[in-house]
């Protein structure tokens, strides 16, 4: 390998290279060369990679980072895992993929996890070949599986991408209680970057963006909205989309059928909700595409 | 000339200056730019970490050495005449081992497979690279790697992976010139792909040199210096440099020093699935995007690219040894057909 350009190299294997403003910080008052301190914790380049320690301990070694900065590090583990170390202390948090995975199934897939009967499964059905191949995309990514797609039985253009794997359903149930009950959110594994992943994958499934002409006016609206059946469900997606990005909700009454919806309830932050998360359906990306192309969206409300 | 780095290296220090290099003539060296402020996460960034550390004046000197004077050797093997197009395949994965359908005189392997798969190696080392792949015709051992793996092998790990293989023929060693990196860095990697190169004379295989550098001076340095040790063939790892448009000048500049000094110039341009439509004599191509974009759910259609749901593909049946009247959505779940479809289609542009 080697050519072109090692900036260009470094993200494309490492997901590096991005640029920083390191002004008057001169390399010959920097610490000792490969070590890197982030409060008590020394990371230092070994041969196979990167070496975790603290005090004289090693806690780890591991073959790449994700993140390096003189207060945080991300460190890859396996199954999609990261190490996050700052000066506070480390904890596992999810890679965005994987925020994605638990994402998508939490909208609209299931997890069968039963030790008795040997059944291991996970699934996930859309009718967006958008959504499914994204899907399979964070699967290959994450597990090296490739689920496969059948179509479904009752539902017309309905695909489901399913993948019977024990080792999978075990991991996944660490991190969600899809196979017993209903989804939540996994507060205690999801740094921004996989928060916003989880988010994104979510109303990819289970929501709405949408922009619609104001009822006898000659506005728009831009409408931001979840729904599940999972009403605690939604309150932790509330309560996310509040501690990571700063984001009022408001959520309505339940239906007849038991569906809740919450929605964004500010125009300001539903447009940085388009800007900053996004979503992966074709429909929600060309009503995102239509809002920020109209004149004066931002002086709306 | 400049004679003053971007970086503060004074180039009247390098033995290369004037006679070989021009000088700091990049704009975008990362050591310049951490000077001006702007440091790259993972490469000069955390400064604890700077992976050019080496290279930078404000720690510590290093200029590369005076290149060794080349003789022609007429012990020199490279008689390997492939053809327009040669399909890279993996060592491990059996859905690109696509000779039971489509015949080709020649293959690329690549030895970076053997190096990090040990398993691997030792089920080839016992069997031979043909007998593994149960492959009849000729097979071209690929030297391009990663650069961690590079920075770890000897000349004797070369050998040794080499001769336990058995290939028809392979490359001289990579090594990595950034364009992006300080010249005197670049300079030291293009000399030792040149060492390396006249070490692999002591081969009992035909010996394809690789062509390396990341200014246009380096590359012609590389090249000259493969047609002085004897080698007839060459290949030019270009996956990168056309993606920055690259391609061209670096081309432009190999060919006419081939065409100077032999009598029938021959590169393969190595990562490139396309034919560029010029230098028709002079080239041919190597790539493994037919089984990447099959690996991604891909269809390739006369040079076009798309996936297998687009309205375009989706429901045109392909008569095709690999396709046999199946419609393009029918591939979903057959990773192996796809590839061969686009094999084809890629053959198909060559044609």
């Amino acid at each position: 390998m080697g050519s072109g350009r090692r900036e260009s190299q470094f993200e494309d294997r490492f997901g590096l290279g991005g640029p920083v403003d390191s002004f008057n910080t001169p390399c010959s008052e920097a610490g000792k060369p490969n070590q890197l301190w982030i409060g008590d914790y020394c990371i230092e380049r070994i041969e196979n990679g990167l070496a975790l320690k603290k005090g004289n301990e090693t806690v780890g070694t591991y073959r790449e980072a994700a993140v390096l900065s003189p207060d945080r590090a991300l460190l890859k583990l396996d199954k999609g895992m990261l190490l996050e170390v700052t000066p506070k202390g480390t904890r596992d948090v999810l890679s965005p993929p994987k925020g994605g995975i638990i994402a998508f199934i939490s909208s609209d897939g299931s997890i069968t996890y039963n030790r008795k009967k040997s059944a291991y499964q996970v699934r996930f059905g859309s009718k967006s070949d958008e959504l499914l191949d994204k899907y399979e995309e964070f699967m290959k990514e994450v597990y090296d599986v490739e689920p496969k797609r059948y179509p479904h039985k009752d539902r017309e253009h309905f695909f489901e991408s399913i993948k019977g794997s024990k080792e999978v359903v075990e991991d996944l149930n660490k991190y969600t209680p899809k196979a017993t009950g209903d989804w939540n959110v996994p507060f205690d594994y999801l740094d921004k970057e996989s928060a916003r992943m989880f988010l994104k994958c979510f109303i990819s499934g289970d929501g709405n963006i949408g922009y619609y002409p104001r009822y006898e006016r000659p506005s728009y609206r831009l409408e931001v909205r979840f729904y599940s059946k999972n009403r605690e469900g939604l309150k932790e997606i509330a309560d996310l989309l509040d501690r990571e990005f700063g984001m009022a909700t408001r959520l309505y009454k339940e239906t007849k059928e038991g569906v809740s919806t919450m929605e964004i309830a500010l125009q300001e932050d539903r447009i940085r909700y388009v800007r900053e998360i996004g979503s992966f359906k074709k429909e929600h990306q060309e009503a995102i595409d239509r809002a920020l192309e109209a004149e004066g969206l931002d002086e709306e409300d | 000339m400049r004679t003053q780095g971007n970086c503060g290296k004074n180039c009247l220090d390098c033995v290369l200056f004037r006679s070989y290099c021009p000088g700091c003539i990049t704009r975008v060296c990362l050591v310049g730019k951490c000077k001006n402020g702007t440091s790259h996460i993972g490469i000069t960034y955390p400064k604890e970490f700077c992976r050019l550390r080496e290279y930078c004046k404000a720690v510590t000197r290093s200029l590369p050495s005076y290149p060794a004077e080349v003789t022609p050797n007429p012990k020199a093997q490279s008689d390997v005449s492939l053809p327009k197009f040669v399909p890279v395949v993996s060592l491990a994965d059996e859905r690109t081992w696509f000779w039971r359908d489509v015949q080709q005189p020649w293959i690329i392997v690549r030895m970076a497979e053997l190096i990090k798969n040990k398993s691997l190696a030792w089920k080839i080392a016992a069997q031979g690279l043909h007998d593994f792949l149960g492959f009849e015709g000729k097979i071209l051992l690929s030297t391009v790697m990663e650069d961690e793996l590079l920075d770890k092998l000897t000349l004797e790990d070369y050998i040794n992976v080499i001769t336990a293989a058995r290939p028809d023929a392979t490359m001289t060693p990579d090594v990595y010139t950034y364009l992006d990196d300080p010249l005197c860095l670049s300079w030291q990697q293009t000399i030792k792909s040149g060492d390396l190169a006249r070490a692999f004379l002591g081969l009992d295989v035909p010996v394809v040199g690789l062509i390396k550098g990341a200014i246009g001076k380096q590359v012609a340095w590389s090249t000259q210096n493969i047609v002085a040790i004897g080698y007839q063939a060459a290949a030019l790892p270009c996956r990168e440099l056309a993606r920055l448009d690259l391609l061209d000048g670096m081309l432009m500049g190999v060919i006419g020093i081939l065409r100077k000094r032999l009598r029938d110039p021959h590169v393969l341009m190595y990562g490139l699935s396309y034919p560029l439509g010029k230098y028709k004599r002079e080239l041919s191509y190597s790539g493994f995007s037919w089984f990447i974009n099959a690996r991604r759910g891909f269809y390739q259609k006369q040079g076009n690219v798309c996936f297998l749901t687009d309205t375009s593909v989706r429901f045109e049946k392909c008569d095709c040894v690999a396709c046999k009247g199946r419609v393009a959505l029918d591939l979903r779940d057959d990773t192996k057909a796809l590839a061969l479809h686009n094999l084809l289609q890629t053959i198909g542009r060559f044609a």
